[in-house]
């Protein structure tokens, strides 16, 4: 008996002076989740927009949605900022994360360049941050199997948005004759989308909205085949797509809360 | 024995408490210039919500600043009131509750842009009036040399950014010459006090406020990106930037506070 409350003492005695981090509780994580997923999908858009931009596609519209995503990013940003705090290996990543958005931000507003190759591989790097940032949180703070199923539909619905905008800046530049850039930021992988989509409509709570989806894939596959260069359709498509993909994530985000 | 041993308890427990009443009036004295100094930037954050409220601009996010910042405002009143004894200090304070009183017909109700600039009148009164009290609170506390050099600077530093993102949005819908003129000068001013206070911050090793200023001087330096763009008025980004800004301004403010 004596051994045992020796052992127990000794056990807390030692938890005491470890360095030890506290962990975020589930409702901040759930938060911390939403604000990281969000800013992924949103820097998406950056390039889209700026893109647009400097093409005179939507120009006005396009300039309202970069304003739209820059400041959402910010707000986002100074969030995932408050919660990171609890780990310091997780911070560092943010800091990095954030010192890389400080000096792109500035760069995505520069139009009279119109150097569209910086922006998508700065954009590239961000995103990289961003992924780099999101793993290392799942590192300190593991998740559920049920909620890590969840964020893996999250996962693709987001890829896809991304593929859908890439596959708008390729369109633009074959069919625009803009100079093209030789990389592979500009590969995309259409088929890809429409395995996704098909695997995510197995899903009964977002089925609905995932069949949604595949009818603006659909068009957008229409739109790349036509002969006529339709890049405001093109563009308007790709924004309602990436639109109904958020809601979709929402929607998955806010039943990932509900698991324990 | 057992009565000088209660004598000399009750002495030793009247000398604590009035340890602890004197420690309690140096640190109210400081949080109450806290409060006078969150009443200015607050109301200046709750007009720039409200202009872009009524323009119906970016309000997913002006709608829960401004509710913050009625909070905020009344939180700082409540404290000021219960705390305020000196009779100066209390009268600015009576005038300014009285202000605060009759902006609530606009604060709390849909208005038009005209309604606003009449809100915008009463509003330079109350500002008017809480420089007083501030300056009443320099005058009359000794206040150590963090919380008269830095923490002023940087609770500065939150009005004047504030008040620009409004003087910004304000300028979109048509303001005259003399309110642009204002705005130019501000955000020179600004600029200049970033530049004058950045080295005894930035070389403020205590905590982590210099790493922080570091990012609100990066923030600073997009934001003012922004507010020059000719061809296009991006007041989202400058609007939340602004937030951004004064959230760590803020985070740093309460580092000197606490200290």
């Amino acid at each position: 008996m004596l051994h045992i409350k020796k052992i127990i003492f000794i056990l807390m005695f030692v938890s005491f002076i470890l360095p030890g981090y506290s962990q975020l509780d589930e409702t901040k994580m759930d938060e911390l989740v939403k604000y990281t997923f969000e800013n992924e999908l949103v820097s998406s858009r950056f390039i889209k927009d700026y893109f647009s931009i400097v093409n005179n596609i939507n120009k006005k519209s396009s300039m309202s949605d970069l304003d739209k995503s820059v400041a959402s990013f910010d707000n986002n940003l100074m969030y995932i900022g408050e919660y990171v705090t609890f780990h310091p290996e997780i911070k560092k990543y943010f800091e990095e994360l954030e010192n890389y958005w400080n000096l792109y931000r500035i760069s995505l507003f520069d139009f009279e360049n119109n150097d569209y190759k910086t922006v998508l591989s700065k954009n590239e790097n961000l995103f990289k941050l961003q992924v780099a940032l999101k793993n290392k949180i799942f590192e300190k703070q593991p998740i559920s199997k049920k909620k890590k199923h969840t964020l893996e539909k999250v996962e693709k619905i987001k890829n896809n948005v991304k593929q859908i905008t890439i596959a708008y800046v390729k369109y633009v530049i074959t069919k625009n004759n803009v100079k093209p850039v030789k990389s592979n930021l500009l590969d995309y992988d259409l088929d890809k989308v429409e395995k996704n989509i098909k695997k995510l409509s197995k899903d009964k709570l977002i089925q609905a909205e995932v069949n949604d989806l595949n009818s603006y894939l659909n068009k957008i596959n229409l739109l790349i085949d036509t002969s006529i260069f339709q890049p405001r359709s093109f563009l308007i498509d790709t924004n309602i797509f990436s639109a109904k993909s958020y809601n979709t994530i929402i929607k998955l985000l806010q039943y990932c809360k509900k698991i324990n | 024995m057992i009565r000088k041993k209660l004598y000399f308890l009750i002495i030793i427990l009247i000398i604590s408490a009035s340890g602890f009443a004197q420690f309690e009036e140096s640190v109210s004295s400081e949080k109450l210039l806290d409060k006078a100094y969150d009443l200015k930037i607050y109301i200046q954050m709750l007009t720039k919500d409200k202009l872009y409220l009524v323009n119906k601009i970016n309000t997913e996010y002006a709608v829960k600043e401004f509710d913050y910042a009625i909070g905020e405002i009344n939180n700082s009143l409540n404290e000021l009131d219960l705390n305020i004894q000196q009779p100066e200090q209390r009268k600015y304070l009576d005038r300014i509750k009285d202000s605060w009183n009759k902006l609530s017909a606009y604060t709390y109700k849909d208005i038009d842009n005209k309604q606003f600039y009449k809100m915008y009148f009463e509003i330079q009164v109350i500002n008017q009036m809480t420089d007083d009290l501030i300056n009443s609170f320099l005058k009359i506390n000794q206040f150590p040399e963090p919380i008269t050099n830095q923490y002023r600077s940087i609770q500065e530093l939150r009005y004047m950014i504030e008040q620009i993102a409004y003087y910004y949005y304000a300028d979109y819908t048509g303001m005259n010459q003399s309110f642009k003129d204002a705005y130019r000068q501000n955000i020179k001013k600004t600029d200049d006090f970033f530049k004058q206070i950045s080295n005894s911050i930035i070389n403020d090793n205590v905590g982590d406020k210099s790493p922080q200023f570091i990012r609100v001087i990066a923030d600073w330096n997009f934001f003012k990106a922004n507010l020059f763009h000719k061809k296009f008025h991006n007041y989202r980004t400058v609007f939340n930037v602004s937030t951004t800004i004064d959230y760590k301004l803020k985070n740093i403010k309460n580092q000197y506070l606490n200290n």
